[in-house]
């Protein structure tokens, strides 16, 4: 990702006829560089932020809790001066899916309904579809707006400080903070090697003669291929691990710090914070009670 | 039960992950979290994700539970902020499922049998927790059950529409009763997908566990042995008696007999071609392993990786990188990140000015510089280099070499692995292995090298890859939006050998799958001729055959027959006369893909290219890595490929390294663009 990799990014979707088509991309865990408010802030409290959203949504999922919800977000968005071309695009089976929702609840009978013509379109099923598709959307735009905004070093050790609780009841909290630091160095390797591998596919088995007829292939072969490329991706991946072990071993082994973490809450954090679980306990008081 | 876990460790462990373990369950969760990602974005995608459970199903087979839980929490956080909370649930599951499917083929258990217990272990806690989420939120509870309503409602009124209104009032019953009685509905609508996941998976899971397996006889990467952490580490000077080496299910010894002294201050460098046993002797003296016999006298500990111990830095630069960015890899495993001096120790190596990049964006040259400052951040005493400088351009090369003399000056022990004749001249001393043995002078190479053929060789032959006007944008339209090639013009002939050389970043990758058709360039046209006039590439991905370095990548099939029939779509005849015409031996046919090295899985690939009859290869840093012999084997039968048979070769490289036979026209790329396009003979008048 990040077209930092030496596998070219973006391969897997190749369409020669509709080349003026976007390329349906992932675009989320990337940084975009900006220097903001929002980029500056501990990565922990980014986290209790989104979750504190979503527990208000979550308690009180009504049009005027995601107001306040969408606000806190929309205004993160601004003050990070995320763009518009961050947000992914989805690939087109994405929005029907989603017209399809809506068609069949407008059809469900759900009052208030009115008439235009012959139908009874359902307001009440339109209005509790758009409500939950808004939701959604505000839920996965703040978990984005994290990844946007915070660098990915950072993540880990923020998370050994939250994960604090979790040591009191002994849990292997060390453990899985330098795991998730390694899983988040590895992603990008793996997403390379996936997408290198869905192209070693498509180099193979054309036919020899030259003419692209590609014959339908058996359900039989489609499931050899799948255990192809499923067991070659766990052996290669096996292999990459086998170097990583030795790494940490050669670092003196799991005992060691795993970030420079040089970001600590600070007064603004703190301020964020408190700012953020009042109005989590304002907006419920007032909207929920 | 028969014994199926044949091969892994089978000492019950306790207490926290070992470096291998955890290293395991993080890249295959990783690995599961990926086919995740790409699953939540392809239509389709549900079978990707019963695909995940299987890397998550390996780690239950060879670890313990712990490690699969920690490379669960690992994936469920990276995932939540890739894809938000749907990765927490499918994550969860898919582990769940791992260790179940895990469980069952570590004991043999029956479809049935894995099924019945699956349901009495995993049924009850997913639905109790399904019952207490929706129980503890009940606004977003009503919210939900009213979309599965809606939609259902909306779907009957269909049916009423088309004349069944006998289903649609049936069914509207039906969802009102579901819905109003979801306690109990929603756990027993669980049941259902719980038990064909746990089918599907294990039916996906139980051929690639056999594999895997298969693939792996040796057990995990043990740990070091322990050396006393109260001790101070001294590891020089350091004696080897008579040491001897062999790796645990290895038929032969690694070492034979071995004795050698290292002392401060000295630059030793150990020489030697590839399995000559040069690696091992570097572990051992880093104390990596114990000998199998034989004595290593050391005043203290080696104390690998710990301040005042030993130093070890590795052949692939990309392979040891454990930080994120810069200054996290440096202080990986120190004991106390904040007394780091992070920018002196970049600062030593160059790199002062990269603290803050992400390591991804590092080439391989700057990567080794960065393990050397992970290693002087420790201070150590005795620093071994295992073929460091193996994967590195020349330019990079020079550098580190003079950075372990300045090391060794510094008075610390310096042991250089290489299999280069002119770094070992800047050493001390150098020490020659030949099969495990010190021999006095170097072996003679196996094969001679093949003729550098000063014969003219016939001219080129007609136009096979046109390039006209090509552009790539990455991500164009977003803020990662990244130019990577800009009006590229090229045409390569039969018979030619073109090296593409460029820095990282030059968008020379770009450029060599362009040419494999593996990507559509966003401006101009990339054709292949195919025989009947010229007709774009990425409709007819594998006309031009491409390479990787990471040649193990193409290989699917379990056996080196196999894949060439497969990857190729020939009969056996011809997939034997293939391997022949790359210069393997008949007997590597049954062999298993993972036996093979290196070099020779890359030309089992190229075996593929000529069975497939494809028009060109594309070739991406062919000889990294392969030490002399591999290069002349490799050599050879790509001079037979371009000259006998006419297929051009793209050969792309960070380095002008080819053989001269190879170099025949240099094009360099820089910043996307076309700097140079000359012929040998203009190049050398040149420089």
């Amino acid at each position: 990702m990040n077209g930092r990799s030496r596998v070219p990014a973006g391969t897997a979707e190749v369409q020669p006829r509709r080349r003026s088509r976007r390329d349906t991309e992932l675009t989320f865990l990337r940084l975009v560089p900006r220097d903001s408010v929002v980029h500056h802030l501990w990565a922990g409290t980014k986290l209790l932020v989104a979750a504190v959203l979503a527990l208000m949504v979550s308690i009180s999922p009504t049009w005027a809790m995601l107001a306040v919800a969408g606000s806190v977000v929309a205004f993160g968005l601004l003050c990070g001066r995320i763009p518009l071309g961050a947000f992914p695009r989805l690939p087109r089976w994405f929005y029907y899916a989603l017209l399809i929702g809506a068609g069949l609840s407008m059809w469900s009978g759900t009052h208030p309904i009115v008439q235009v013509g012959p139908l009874d379109l359902s307001l009440g099923g339109l209005e509790e579809w758009a409500r939950f598709t808004v939701l959604a959307i505000v839920l996965i735009v703040s978990g984005a707006l994290i990844g946007w905004t915070t660098p990915l070093g950072d993540v880990a050790p923020a998370l050994r400080t939250l994960f604090t609780p979790l040591r009191w009841v002994r849990l292997p909290v060390d453990e899985w903070v330098i795991a998730i630091a390694l899983a988040i160095r590895c992603l990008p390797l793996l997403i390379d090697e996936i997408r290198m591998l869905s192209a070693a596919r498509r180099l193979r088995a054309h036919e020899p003669a030259g003419v692209r007829e590609k014959p339908d292939k058996t359900v039989r072969e489609l499931i050899m291929e799948t255990h192809d490329l499923l067991a070659t991706a766990i052996v290669t991946s096996i292999r990459r691990a086998r170097d990583l072990a030795e790494a940490m071993m050669a670092r003196g082994g799991l005992g060691g710090s795993v970030s420079s973490g040089r970001r600590r809450p600070g007064v603004l954090d703190v301020c964020v914070l408190v700012a953020a679980v009042a109005l989590g306990v304002v907006s419920l008081a007032v909207l929920h009670l | 039960m028969a014994k199926r876990g044949s091969g892994v460790s089978t000492t019950k462990r306790r207490g926290p992950l070992s470096p291998g373990e955890l290293a395991e369950a993080v890249v295959l969760a990783d690995l599961s979290l990926a086919l995740n990602i790409v699953g939540h974005v392809v239509p389709f995608g549900s079978v990707l994700v019963i695909a995940a459970v299987v890397p998550l199903a390996v780690v239950a087979t060879r670890h313990r539970l712990r490690a699969v839980i920690a490379g669960a929490v690992a994936a469920s956080v990276v995932g939540f902020l890739v894809i938000g909370i749907p990765a927490l649930t499918t994550t969860t599951g898919c582990a769940a499922f791992g260790a179940l499917v895990g469980a069952a083929d570590r004991r043999g258990w029956s479809r049935r049998r894995t099924i019945a217990t699956g349901v009495a272990m995993l049924w009850p806690p997913i639905a109790a927790l399904a019952d207490l989420l929706l129980f503890a939120f009940p606004n977003l509870r009503k919210l939900t059950l009213d979309q599965i309503r809606n939609g259902w409602h909306g779907l009957f009124h269909l049916f009423q529409n088309v004349g069944l209104a006998g289903v649609a009032s049936t069914g509207d019953r039906a969802v009102d009763w579901i819905v109003h009685h979801w306690w109990v509905s929603i756990p027993v609508g669980l049941l259902g997908p719980i038990v064909l996941g746990i089918w599907l998976s294990q039916g996906l899971a139980t051929p690639a566990l056999r594999r895997v397996r298969s693939a792996f006889t040796a057990s995990v990467a043990e740990p070091p042995p322990t050396d006393d952490p109260t001790l101070q580490p001294q590891p020089l000077p350091a004696t080897l008696q008579h040491v001897t080496f062999r790796y645990p299910d290895a038929s032969e010894e690694a070492l034979r007999g071995v004795s050698l002294r290292v002392d401060p201050s000295e630059l030793v460098a150990i020489g030697g071609r590839n399995g000559s046993g040069k690696s091992t002797l570097a572990r051992i003296l880093a104390g990596r392993h114990l000998p199998t016999s034989g004595r290593v006298e050391r005043p203290g500990p080696a104390g690998l990786g710990r301040p005042g111990g030993t130093a070890l830095v590795f052949q692939r630069p990309e392979a040891q990188v454990l930080g994120v960015r810069v200054s996290d890899d440096v202080v990986w495993g120190m004991p106390d990140a904040s007394h780091v001096d992070v920018r002196a120790a970049l600062a030593r190596v160059g790199l002062e000015e990269l603290a803050d990049r992400e390591t991804a964006t590092l080439s391989g040259g700057e990567l080794q510089r960065l393990a050397i400052a992970a290693a002087l951040v420790r201070t150590p005493r005795l620093f071994v280099s295992e073929e460091s400088t193996a994967m590195v351009d020349a330019e990079g090369r020079t550098r580190l070499v003079a950075l372990l003399r300045d090391l060794a000056s510094d008075g610390v022990g310096v042991v250089h692995v290489t299999h280069l004749p002119n770094e070992s001249d800047t050493a001390d001393r150098t020490v020659v292995l030949d099969a495990g043995r010190i021999v006095e002078k170097p072996p003679a190479p196996r094969t001679a090298r093949p003729t550098t053929a000063p014969t003219r060789r016939p001219g080129l032959g007609s136009p096979v890859i046109e390039l006209r006007d090509v552009g790539h944008v990455y991500s164009r339209g977003t803020p990662w939006a990244k130019r990577a090639l800009e009006r590229i013009n090229l045409t390569i002939h039969e018979r030619e050998s073109a090296l593409i050389v460029g820095h990282n970043g030059s968008g020379k990758s770009t450029l060599a799958w362009i040419m494999g058709g593996l990507i559509v360039p966003s401006e101009g046209e990339a054709l292949v001729e195919l025989g009947h006039g010229f007709a774009p590439i990425a409709g007819h991905v594998g006309r031009v055959g491409v390479a990787f370095q990471h040649a193990r990548l193409q290989l699917l099939r379990p056996t080196v027959l196999d894949e060439v029939k497969v990857a190729a779509g020939v009969d056996e005849p011809a997939a034997r006369a293939a391997l022949a015409a790359v210069g393997l031996d008949a007997s590597i046919a049954p062999r298993r893909i993972d036996e093979l090295s290196g070099g020779q899985m890359r030309r089992v690939v190229l075996a593929e290219v000529l069975a497939a009859r494809s028009r060109a290869v594309v070739l991406d840093e062919p000889f990294a890595g392969l030490d002399l012999e591999g290069r002349a084997d490799l050599e050879s039968v790509l001079v037979r490929m371009r000259d006998d048979l006419g297929i051009p070769l793209v050969i792309v490289s960070h380095d002008r390294d080819l053989p001269d036979a190879l170099l025949e026209r240099v094009i360099e790329l820089e910043a996307g663009r076309i700097v140079r396009d000359e012929r040998v003979d203009d190049v050398e008048a040149h420089t």
